[in-house]
Protein backbone atom coordinates (compact mmCIF):
# COMPACT_ATOMS: atom_id res chain seq x y z
CA UNK A 1 0.00 0.00 0.00
CA UNK A 2 2.86 2.31 0.89
CA UNK A 3 4.34 1.66 -2.53
CA UNK A 4 1.05 2.73 -4.08
CA UNK A 5 1.05 6.01 -2.10
CA UNK A 6 4.58 6.79 -3.21
CA UNK A 7 3.76 5.96 -6.81
CA UNK A 8 0.61 8.10 -6.77
CA UNK A 9 2.55 11.09 -5.50
CA UNK A 10 4.77 10.86 -8.57
CA UNK A 11 2.02 10.20 -11.11
CA UNK A 12 1.49 13.90 -11.78
CA UNK A 13 5.15 14.31 -12.75
CA UNK A 14 5.05 11.00 -14.66
CA UNK A 15 2.19 12.40 -16.75
CA UNK A 16 4.19 15.54 -17.49
CA UNK A 17 7.25 13.52 -18.48
CA UNK A 18 9.26 15.20 -15.77
CA UNK A 19 10.87 12.04 -14.33
CA UNK A 20 14.13 10.42 -15.30
CA UNK A 21 14.19 7.03 -17.04
CA UNK A 22 14.90 5.09 -13.84
CA UNK A 23 11.91 6.59 -12.03
CA UNK A 24 9.76 6.03 -15.11
CA UNK A 25 10.64 2.33 -15.32
CA UNK A 26 9.95 1.93 -11.57
CA UNK A 27 6.52 3.50 -11.92
CA UNK A 28 5.69 1.53 -15.05
CA UNK A 29 6.60 -1.81 -13.48
CA UNK A 30 4.33 -0.94 -10.52
CA UNK A 31 1.51 0.11 -12.82
CA UNK A 32 1.75 -3.18 -14.67
CA UNK A 33 0.92 -5.03 -11.49
CA UNK A 34 -1.47 -2.56 -9.76
CA UNK A 35 -4.86 -1.88 -11.31
CA UNK A 36 -5.83 0.74 -8.66
CA UNK A 37 -2.82 2.87 -9.57
CA UNK A 38 -3.60 2.42 -13.27
CA UNK A 39 -7.07 3.78 -12.60
CA UNK A 40 -5.62 6.65 -10.67
CA UNK A 41 -3.32 7.46 -13.56
CA UNK A 42 -6.11 7.39 -16.08
CA UNK A 43 -8.24 9.71 -13.89
CA UNK A 44 -5.39 12.19 -13.60
CA UNK A 45 -4.79 12.02 -17.32
CA UNK A 46 -8.50 12.71 -17.87
CA UNK A 47 -8.28 15.78 -15.61
CA UNK A 48 -5.35 17.15 -17.60
CA UNK A 49 -7.14 16.51 -20.86
CA UNK A 50 -10.35 18.13 -19.64
CA UNK A 51 -8.45 21.22 -18.54
CA UNK A 52 -6.63 21.32 -21.84
CA UNK A 53 -9.88 21.29 -23.79
CA UNK A 54 -11.25 24.41 -22.07
CA UNK A 55 -11.81 27.14 -24.61
CA UNK A 56 -9.97 30.38 -24.22
CA UNK A 57 -12.18 33.36 -23.58
CA UNK A 58 -12.22 36.01 -26.26
CA UNK A 59 -10.67 39.31 -25.41
CA UNK A 60 -13.05 42.22 -25.99
CA UNK A 61 -12.29 44.18 -29.18
CA UNK A 62 -12.09 47.49 -27.30
CA UNK A 63 -9.72 46.15 -24.66
CA UNK A 64 -6.81 48.37 -25.69
CA UNK A 65 -8.97 51.50 -26.01
CA UNK A 66 -10.49 50.95 -22.60
CA UNK A 67 -7.06 50.35 -21.19
CA UNK A 68 -5.84 53.65 -22.66
CA UNK A 69 -8.86 55.49 -21.20
CA UNK A 70 -8.25 53.99 -17.83
CA UNK A 71 -4.58 54.86 -17.93
CA UNK A 72 -5.40 58.44 -18.90
CA UNK A 73 -7.88 58.85 -16.06
CA UNK A 74 -5.44 57.12 -13.71
CA UNK A 75 -2.65 59.46 -14.76
CA UNK A 76 -4.94 62.47 -14.19
CA UNK A 77 -5.70 61.16 -10.73
CA UNK A 78 -2.01 60.57 -10.21
CA UNK A 79 -1.22 64.13 -11.28
CA UNK A 80 -3.79 65.51 -8.84
CA UNK A 81 -2.43 63.31 -6.06
CA UNK A 82 1.08 64.41 -6.88
CA UNK A 83 0.01 68.03 -6.89
CA UNK A 84 -1.74 67.61 -3.54
CA UNK A 85 0.79 65.55 -1.67
CA UNK A 86 4.18 65.74 -3.32
CA UNK A 87 6.89 66.62 -2.56
CA UNK A 88 6.06 65.02 0.78
CA UNK A 89 8.80 66.90 2.60
CA UNK A 90 7.10 70.22 2.04
CA UNK A 91 3.45 69.46 1.56
CA UNK A 92 2.78 67.07 4.40
CA UNK A 93 4.04 69.41 7.15
CA UNK A 94 2.15 72.27 5.51
CA UNK A 95 -1.03 70.23 5.40
CA UNK A 96 -0.55 69.15 8.98
CA UNK A 97 -0.07 72.72 10.16
CA UNK A 98 -3.12 73.87 8.19
CA UNK A 99 -5.23 71.07 9.66
CA UNK A 100 -4.06 71.96 13.15
CA UNK A 101 -4.82 75.65 12.56
CA UNK A 102 -8.30 74.82 11.30
CA UNK A 103 -8.82 72.60 14.36
CA UNK A 104 -7.83 75.41 16.73
CA UNK A 105 -10.04 77.88 14.86
CA UNK A 106 -13.01 75.52 15.01
CA UNK A 107 -12.41 75.01 18.72
CA UNK A 108 -12.61 78.74 19.34
CA UNK A 109 -15.61 79.19 17.09
CA UNK A 110 -17.56 76.32 18.59
CA UNK A 111 -16.66 76.90 22.25
CA UNK A 112 -19.34 79.05 23.97
CA UNK A 113 -18.02 82.48 24.92
CA UNK A 114 -19.21 82.10 28.53
CA UNK A 115 -17.10 78.99 29.07
CA UNK A 116 -13.97 80.75 27.93
CA UNK A 117 -14.17 83.47 30.57
CA UNK A 118 -12.03 82.64 33.60
CA UNK A 119 -13.78 82.75 36.96
CA UNK A 120 -11.03 84.88 38.38
CA UNK A 121 -8.38 86.55 36.33
CA UNK A 122 -6.61 89.14 38.39
CA UNK A 123 -3.87 89.42 35.80
CA UNK A 124 -3.84 88.61 32.15
CA UNK A 125 -1.73 85.66 31.12
CA UNK A 126 1.70 86.46 29.89
CA UNK A 127 2.44 89.08 32.55
CA UNK A 128 5.63 88.11 34.27
CA UNK A 129 5.67 87.22 37.94
CA UNK A 130 7.80 90.24 38.72
CA UNK A 131 5.48 92.64 36.94
CA UNK A 132 2.55 91.10 38.73
CA UNK A 133 4.15 91.54 42.14
CA UNK A 134 5.01 95.12 41.33
CA UNK A 135 1.42 95.92 40.46
CA UNK A 136 -0.04 94.23 43.51
CA UNK A 137 -1.03 96.73 46.16
CA UNK A 138 0.19 96.18 49.68
CA UNK A 139 -2.83 94.05 50.37
CA UNK A 140 -5.17 92.57 47.79
CA UNK A 141 -8.27 90.66 48.60
CA UNK A 142 -10.30 88.88 46.01
CA UNK A 143 -13.64 87.32 46.48
CA UNK A 144 -14.81 84.58 44.22
CA UNK A 145 -18.20 83.04 44.54
CA UNK A 146 -19.32 79.81 43.03
CA UNK A 147 -22.57 78.00 43.45
CA UNK A 148 -22.46 74.22 43.42
CA UNK A 149 -25.61 72.21 43.01
CA UNK A 150 -26.03 68.98 44.93
CA UNK A 151 -24.72 67.69 48.19
CA UNK A 152 -20.97 67.94 48.29
CA UNK A 153 -18.87 66.95 51.23
CA UNK A 154 -15.23 67.03 50.20
CA UNK A 155 -12.80 65.67 52.73
CA UNK A 156 -15.57 65.03 55.20
CA UNK A 157 -15.71 68.68 56.15
CA UNK A 158 -19.45 68.95 55.96
CA UNK A 159 -21.96 67.25 58.15
CA UNK A 160 -24.64 65.35 56.26
CA UNK A 161 -26.94 68.08 55.06
CA UNK A 162 -28.79 66.26 52.34
CA UNK A 163 -32.06 66.29 54.26
CA UNK A 164 -31.86 69.98 55.04
CA UNK A 165 -30.57 71.73 52.00
CA UNK A 166 -30.80 71.07 48.31
CA UNK A 167 -27.67 72.85 47.31
CA UNK A 168 -24.36 73.83 48.75
CA UNK A 169 -23.34 77.42 48.37
CA UNK A 170 -19.74 78.27 48.38
CA UNK A 171 -18.00 81.58 48.70
CA UNK A 172 -14.32 81.58 47.91
CA UNK A 173 -12.38 84.38 49.48
CA UNK A 174 -8.87 84.73 48.11
CA UNK A 175 -6.47 86.75 50.20
CA UNK A 176 -3.23 87.77 48.62
CA UNK A 177 -0.85 87.71 51.57
CA UNK A 178 2.12 89.53 50.06
CA UNK A 179 4.11 90.68 53.01
CA UNK A 180 1.23 92.41 54.73
CA UNK A 181 0.45 89.51 57.02
CA UNK A 182 3.87 89.76 58.62
CA UNK A 183 2.60 92.31 60.99
CA UNK A 184 4.51 94.27 63.50
CA UNK A 185 5.39 92.54 66.69
CA UNK A 186 3.20 94.97 68.61
CA UNK A 187 0.10 93.61 66.83
CA UNK A 188 0.94 90.00 67.67
CA UNK A 189 -0.68 90.02 71.06
CA UNK A 190 -3.92 91.55 69.86
CA UNK A 191 -4.25 88.95 67.13
CA UNK A 192 -3.42 86.14 69.49
CA UNK A 193 -6.08 87.27 71.99
CA UNK A 194 -8.61 87.60 69.21
CA UNK A 195 -7.81 84.11 68.01
CA UNK A 196 -8.17 82.55 71.43
CA UNK A 197 -11.48 84.30 71.93
CA UNK A 198 -12.75 82.95 68.66
CA UNK A 199 -11.85 79.44 69.63
CA UNK A 200 -13.33 79.66 73.13
CA UNK A 201 -16.48 81.56 72.32
CA UNK A 202 -19.65 79.54 71.78
CA UNK A 203 -21.02 79.90 68.26
CA UNK A 204 -23.85 82.26 69.17
CA UNK A 205 -21.43 84.69 70.79
CA UNK A 206 -18.92 84.79 67.98
CA UNK A 207 -19.83 88.32 66.96
CA UNK A 208 -18.63 90.01 70.09
CA UNK A 209 -14.87 89.37 70.10
CA UNK A 210 -14.72 89.71 66.33
CA UNK A 211 -16.24 93.14 66.41
CA UNK A 212 -13.46 94.10 68.74
CA UNK A 213 -10.81 93.18 66.16
CA UNK A 214 -9.03 96.11 64.52
CA UNK A 215 -10.72 97.23 61.28
CA UNK A 216 -9.25 95.78 58.15
CA UNK A 217 -8.67 99.21 56.65
CA UNK A 218 -6.14 99.94 59.31
CA UNK A 219 -4.05 97.00 58.28
CA UNK A 220 -4.37 98.10 54.69
CA UNK A 221 -2.97 101.49 55.59
CA UNK A 222 0.29 100.04 56.86
CA UNK A 223 3.19 101.74 55.06
CA UNK A 224 5.14 99.65 52.57
CA UNK A 225 8.71 100.39 53.84
CA UNK A 226 7.75 99.09 57.24
CA UNK A 227 6.49 95.90 55.65
CA UNK A 228 9.72 95.42 53.82
CA UNK A 229 11.58 95.80 57.01
CA UNK A 230 9.39 93.16 58.64
CA UNK A 231 9.97 90.81 55.77
CA UNK A 232 13.58 90.57 56.81
CA UNK A 233 12.62 88.83 60.06
CA UNK A 234 13.81 85.31 60.57
CA UNK A 235 11.83 82.43 58.96
CA UNK A 236 10.23 81.12 62.16
CA UNK A 237 8.95 84.52 63.05
CA UNK A 238 7.53 84.93 59.56
CA UNK A 239 5.69 81.65 59.85
CA UNK A 240 4.17 82.67 63.16
CA UNK A 241 3.11 86.00 61.73
CA UNK A 242 1.65 84.37 58.71
CA UNK A 243 -0.33 81.93 60.81
CA UNK A 244 -1.61 84.71 63.03
CA UNK A 245 -2.50 86.85 60.04
CA UNK A 246 -4.48 84.01 58.55
CA UNK A 247 -6.27 83.44 61.84
CA UNK A 248 -7.11 87.10 61.97
CA UNK A 249 -8.74 86.96 58.53
CA UNK A 250 -10.63 83.84 59.54
CA UNK A 251 -11.87 85.52 62.69
CA UNK A 252 -13.08 88.45 60.66
CA UNK A 253 -15.00 86.18 58.34
CA UNK A 254 -16.61 84.42 61.30
CA UNK A 255 -17.54 87.82 62.64
CA UNK A 256 -19.30 88.72 59.39
CA UNK A 257 -21.17 85.44 59.40
CA UNK A 258 -22.44 85.97 62.91
CA UNK A 259 -23.29 89.59 62.11
CA UNK A 260 -25.80 88.61 59.47
CA UNK A 261 -27.46 86.13 61.83
CA UNK A 262 -25.68 82.94 60.82
CA UNK A 263 -23.72 80.43 62.76
CA UNK A 264 -20.55 78.47 62.06
CA UNK A 265 -21.21 74.75 62.21
CA UNK A 266 -17.92 73.34 61.10
CA UNK A 267 -14.48 74.23 59.90
CA UNK A 268 -11.33 72.71 58.54
CA UNK A 269 -8.03 74.11 57.58
CA UNK A 270 -4.90 73.38 55.73
CA UNK A 271 -1.77 75.41 55.27
CA UNK A 272 -3.03 77.69 52.51
CA UNK A 273 -6.73 77.35 52.97
CA UNK A 274 -9.34 77.64 55.67
CA UNK A 275 -12.88 76.44 55.22
CA UNK A 276 -15.83 77.53 57.31
CA UNK A 277 -19.18 75.83 57.06
CA UNK A 278 -21.96 78.05 58.23
CA UNK A 279 -25.71 78.02 58.35
CA UNK A 280 -27.40 81.27 57.51
CA UNK A 281 -30.96 82.42 56.84
CA UNK A 282 -31.66 82.16 53.14
CA UNK A 283 -32.42 85.85 52.73
CA UNK A 284 -29.15 86.74 54.48
CA UNK A 285 -27.00 85.16 51.78
CA UNK A 286 -26.82 88.36 49.75
CA UNK A 287 -25.85 90.34 52.82
CA UNK A 288 -23.12 87.84 53.70
CA UNK A 289 -21.77 88.07 50.23
CA UNK A 290 -21.68 91.88 50.35
CA UNK A 291 -20.22 91.77 53.79
CA UNK A 292 -17.38 89.53 52.69
CA UNK A 293 -16.88 91.62 49.60
CA UNK A 294 -16.16 94.58 51.74
CA UNK A 295 -13.07 92.76 52.98
CA UNK A 296 -11.50 93.53 49.63
CA UNK A 297 -12.00 94.20 45.96
CA UNK A 298 -14.39 91.92 44.18
CA UNK A 299 -12.88 90.42 41.08
CA UNK A 300 -15.65 88.31 39.70
CA UNK A 301 -19.08 87.66 40.90
CA UNK A 302 -21.80 85.22 39.99
CA UNK A 303 -25.09 86.92 39.35
CA UNK A 304 -27.08 83.73 39.49
CA UNK A 305 -29.94 83.86 41.95
CA UNK A 306 -30.02 81.51 44.88
CA UNK A 307 -31.42 78.25 43.52
CA UNK A 308 -32.64 76.55 46.63
CA UNK A 309 -35.84 76.13 48.59
CA UNK A 310 -34.09 75.30 51.83
CA UNK A 311 -34.04 77.80 54.66
CA UNK A 312 -31.66 78.21 56.42
CA UNK A 313 -29.03 77.47 53.79
CA UNK A 314 -25.58 76.11 54.37
CA UNK A 315 -22.71 78.05 52.93
CA UNK A 316 -19.12 77.04 52.70
CA UNK A 317 -16.66 79.90 52.88
CA UNK A 318 -13.22 78.96 51.59
CA UNK A 319 -10.50 81.41 52.51
CA UNK A 320 -7.58 80.82 50.19
CA UNK A 321 -4.30 82.49 51.00
CA UNK A 322 -2.24 83.31 47.97
CA UNK A 323 1.41 84.25 48.00
CA UNK B 1 8.28 20.44 -28.80
CA UNK B 2 11.42 21.85 -30.39
CA UNK B 3 9.36 23.89 -32.86
CA UNK B 4 7.39 25.26 -29.98
CA UNK B 5 10.54 26.32 -28.16
CA UNK B 6 11.87 27.98 -31.30
CA UNK B 7 8.58 29.89 -31.68
CA UNK B 8 8.76 30.83 -28.03
CA UNK B 9 12.26 32.16 -28.45
CA UNK B 10 11.19 34.20 -31.43
CA UNK B 11 8.25 35.58 -29.45
CA UNK B 12 10.51 36.34 -26.56
CA UNK B 13 12.97 38.19 -28.79
CA UNK B 14 10.15 40.27 -30.24
CA UNK B 15 8.95 41.09 -26.73
CA UNK B 16 12.46 42.14 -25.75
CA UNK B 17 12.72 44.42 -28.77
CA UNK B 18 9.39 46.05 -27.92
CA UNK B 19 10.41 46.47 -24.28
CA UNK B 20 13.64 48.15 -25.34
CA UNK B 21 11.73 50.40 -27.72
CA UNK B 22 9.35 51.39 -24.91
CA UNK B 23 12.24 52.05 -22.57
CA UNK B 24 13.78 54.16 -25.32
CA UNK B 25 10.70 56.39 -25.24
CA UNK B 26 8.48 54.80 -27.87
CA UNK B 27 5.09 54.62 -26.12
CA UNK B 28 3.45 52.81 -29.05
CA UNK B 29 5.59 49.76 -28.33
CA UNK B 30 3.51 49.19 -25.21
CA UNK B 31 0.33 48.94 -27.30
CA UNK B 32 2.01 46.22 -29.35
CA UNK B 33 2.94 44.36 -26.18
CA UNK B 34 -0.65 44.60 -24.95
CA UNK B 35 -1.99 43.27 -28.23
CA UNK B 36 0.42 40.37 -28.17
CA UNK B 37 -0.41 39.28 -24.61
CA UNK B 38 -3.93 40.45 -23.84
CA UNK B 39 -5.57 37.16 -24.86
CA UNK B 40 -3.48 35.01 -22.57
CA UNK B 41 -3.65 37.46 -19.68
CA UNK B 42 -7.44 37.78 -19.91
CA UNK B 43 -7.75 34.00 -20.08
CA UNK B 44 -5.49 33.56 -17.07
CA UNK B 45 -7.49 36.15 -15.12
CA UNK B 46 -10.75 34.51 -16.12
CA UNK B 47 -9.58 31.09 -14.93
CA UNK B 48 -8.23 32.59 -11.72
CA UNK B 49 -11.30 34.69 -10.91
CA UNK B 50 -14.08 32.74 -12.64
CA UNK B 51 -15.83 35.87 -13.91
CA UNK B 52 -15.38 37.45 -17.33
CA UNK B 53 -16.05 41.06 -16.32
CA UNK B 54 -13.64 40.80 -13.43
CA UNK B 55 -11.14 39.08 -15.70
CA UNK B 56 -11.18 42.04 -18.12
CA UNK B 57 -10.94 44.45 -15.24
CA UNK B 58 -7.97 42.74 -13.63
CA UNK B 59 -6.24 42.11 -16.94
CA UNK B 60 -6.34 45.88 -17.44
CA UNK B 61 -5.02 46.36 -13.93
CA UNK B 62 -2.18 43.97 -14.82
CA UNK B 63 -1.25 46.00 -17.90
CA UNK B 64 -1.41 49.27 -15.98
CA UNK B 65 1.00 47.85 -13.41
CA UNK B 66 3.21 46.59 -16.21
CA UNK B 67 3.17 50.01 -17.86
CA UNK B 68 4.21 51.66 -14.60
CA UNK B 69 6.99 49.14 -13.96
CA UNK B 70 8.26 48.56 -17.48
CA UNK B 71 10.72 51.43 -17.29
CA UNK B 72 12.55 49.62 -14.50
CA UNK B 73 12.20 46.14 -16.03
CA UNK B 74 15.54 44.52 -16.77
CA UNK B 75 15.59 41.91 -19.44
CA UNK B 76 17.07 39.20 -17.23
CA UNK B 77 13.70 37.39 -17.28
CA UNK B 78 11.35 37.09 -20.20
CA UNK B 79 8.67 39.76 -20.52
CA UNK B 80 5.90 37.15 -20.62
CA UNK B 81 7.09 35.56 -17.36
CA UNK B 82 7.18 38.98 -15.75
CA UNK B 83 3.71 39.84 -17.08
CA UNK B 84 2.27 36.51 -15.94
CA UNK B 85 3.71 37.13 -12.51
CA UNK B 86 2.00 40.50 -12.28
CA UNK B 87 -1.28 38.94 -13.45
CA UNK B 88 -1.10 36.04 -10.99
CA UNK B 89 -0.28 38.34 -8.09
CA UNK B 90 -3.00 40.81 -9.05
CA UNK B 91 -5.57 38.00 -9.17
CA UNK B 92 -4.33 36.46 -5.94
CA UNK B 93 -4.63 39.81 -4.22
CA UNK B 94 -8.15 40.08 -5.50
CA UNK B 95 -9.01 36.56 -4.32
CA UNK B 96 -7.72 37.26 -0.84
CA UNK B 97 -9.26 40.74 -0.60
CA UNK B 98 -12.06 41.30 1.87
CA UNK B 99 -14.29 42.80 -0.80
CA UNK B 100 -14.03 39.67 -2.95
CA UNK B 101 -14.65 37.28 -0.08
CA UNK B 102 -17.63 39.32 1.11
CA UNK B 103 -19.08 39.40 -2.40
CA UNK B 104 -18.53 35.69 -2.76
CA UNK B 105 -20.38 35.04 0.48
CA UNK B 106 -23.40 37.11 -0.49
CA UNK B 107 -23.78 35.93 -4.10
CA UNK B 108 -26.68 33.54 -4.61
CA UNK B 109 -25.56 30.32 -6.23
CA UNK B 110 -27.86 30.15 -9.21
CA UNK B 111 -25.57 27.99 -11.26
CA UNK B 112 -25.65 25.11 -8.78
CA UNK B 113 -27.68 23.02 -11.13
CA UNK B 114 -29.01 24.91 -14.12
CA UNK B 115 -31.35 22.07 -15.09
CA UNK B 116 -33.16 22.24 -11.75
CA UNK B 117 -33.15 25.97 -11.09
CA UNK B 118 -34.48 26.90 -14.52
CA UNK B 119 -38.21 27.32 -14.04
CA UNK B 120 -38.86 27.31 -17.79
CA UNK B 121 -39.00 23.77 -19.13
CA UNK B 122 -36.57 23.19 -21.90
CA UNK B 123 -38.14 22.55 -25.27
CA UNK B 124 -35.72 20.53 -27.33
CA UNK B 125 -38.02 19.13 -29.93
CA UNK B 126 -35.65 20.10 -32.67
CA UNK B 127 -33.92 17.01 -33.87
CA UNK B 128 -30.76 19.00 -34.45
CA UNK B 129 -28.41 17.83 -31.64
CA UNK B 130 -26.29 21.02 -31.70
CA UNK B 131 -28.17 23.13 -29.12
CA UNK B 132 -28.12 20.27 -26.65
CA UNK B 133 -24.46 19.66 -27.32
CA UNK B 134 -23.78 23.35 -26.92
CA UNK B 135 -25.63 23.45 -23.61
CA UNK B 136 -23.84 20.37 -22.36
CA UNK B 137 -20.51 21.91 -23.24
CA UNK B 138 -21.42 25.09 -21.40
CA UNK B 139 -22.54 23.20 -18.36
CA UNK B 140 -19.42 21.09 -18.41
CA UNK B 141 -17.20 24.15 -18.74
CA UNK B 142 -19.04 25.79 -15.85
CA UNK B 143 -18.49 22.71 -13.68
CA UNK B 144 -14.82 22.60 -14.51
CA UNK B 145 -14.46 26.31 -13.74
CA UNK B 146 -16.28 25.81 -10.46
CA UNK B 147 -13.89 22.99 -9.57
CA UNK B 148 -10.91 25.22 -10.39
CA UNK B 149 -12.39 28.02 -8.31
CA UNK B 150 -12.65 25.69 -5.34
CA UNK B 151 -8.84 25.36 -5.21
CA UNK B 152 -6.65 27.61 -3.11
CA UNK B 153 -5.17 30.60 -5.01
CA UNK B 154 -1.71 28.96 -4.99
CA UNK B 155 -2.93 25.61 -6.37
CA UNK B 156 -5.22 27.40 -8.80
CA UNK B 157 -2.43 29.46 -10.32
CA UNK B 158 -0.14 26.45 -10.74
CA UNK B 159 -2.73 24.20 -12.37
CA UNK B 160 -3.92 26.98 -14.70
CA UNK B 161 -0.39 27.85 -15.79
CA UNK B 162 0.45 24.19 -16.38
CA UNK B 163 -2.68 22.50 -17.71
CA UNK B 164 -4.45 25.44 -19.37
CA UNK B 165 -1.62 27.73 -20.43
CA UNK B 166 0.78 24.84 -21.04
CA UNK B 167 3.84 26.41 -19.38
CA UNK B 168 6.84 24.39 -18.22
CA UNK B 169 7.71 23.72 -14.57
CA UNK B 170 10.63 26.08 -14.96
CA UNK B 171 8.50 28.94 -16.25
CA UNK B 172 5.87 28.37 -13.58
CA UNK B 173 8.54 28.33 -10.88
CA UNK B 174 9.84 31.66 -12.22
CA UNK B 175 6.34 33.15 -12.30
CA UNK B 176 5.26 32.10 -8.82
CA UNK B 177 8.79 32.57 -7.45
CA UNK B 178 8.98 29.11 -5.89
CA UNK B 179 11.33 26.24 -6.54
CA UNK B 180 10.29 23.51 -8.95
CA UNK B 181 9.76 20.98 -6.15
CA UNK B 182 7.10 23.21 -4.62
CA UNK B 183 5.49 23.73 -8.00
CA UNK B 184 5.38 19.96 -8.63
CA UNK B 185 3.82 19.13 -5.28
CA UNK B 186 1.28 21.96 -5.59
CA UNK B 187 0.36 20.76 -9.04
CA UNK B 188 0.04 17.16 -7.89
CA UNK B 189 -2.29 18.17 -5.04
CA UNK B 190 -4.31 20.44 -7.30
CA UNK B 191 -4.83 17.66 -9.84
CA UNK B 192 -5.81 15.22 -7.10
CA UNK B 193 -8.39 17.69 -5.80
CA UNK B 194 -9.76 18.33 -9.29
CA UNK B 195 -9.95 14.59 -9.95
CA UNK B 196 -12.25 14.21 -6.94
CA UNK B 197 -14.40 17.17 -7.84
CA UNK B 198 -14.71 16.35 -11.51
CA UNK B 199 -15.30 12.62 -11.04
CA UNK B 200 -18.94 12.80 -12.30
CA UNK B 201 -17.95 14.28 -15.65
CA UNK B 202 -14.73 12.34 -16.08
CA UNK B 203 -16.50 8.97 -16.32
Amino acid sequence: MNACLEIRERLSEYLDGALDSEEVSGIESHLASCSACREELSSLRAVCEVLGTLKSVDSPPDFLNRLRERMTSRSFFKRVTRWLFFPLKIKLPLEFVTAAAVGVLLFFILTPQQAMKPVTAPFPKGVSEKARKASVPARTKEIRETVRVGADTPGGILPDTSDKTESLLEIVLEIRTGSVLYRKASEKEAIKTEQQQVRQTPRADLAKPLEAAPPFAEEKAAPAPEIKKDAKDDAADKATHLFQGQESVKARVIGRIVQIGGEVIGSSEEREEKVLICRIPKDAFGRLRESLESLGDRVSFSKEPLQTTADPVEVRVRIVFLE
Amino acid sequence: MEDRNVAKDADSRQDDALVRAFQGGEQKAFDALVKRHQGRIINLCFRMLGDLDEANDFAQETFIKAFNGLGRFRLDASFSTWLYRIAVNTCKNRLTSLAYRFRKKTLPIVEENPMETNSEPLHLEDSNPLPLKCMEDKERAARIQKAISSLSPDQRSVVILRDIEGLSYEEIAAIVRQNQGTVKSRLSRARQALKERLRPILI
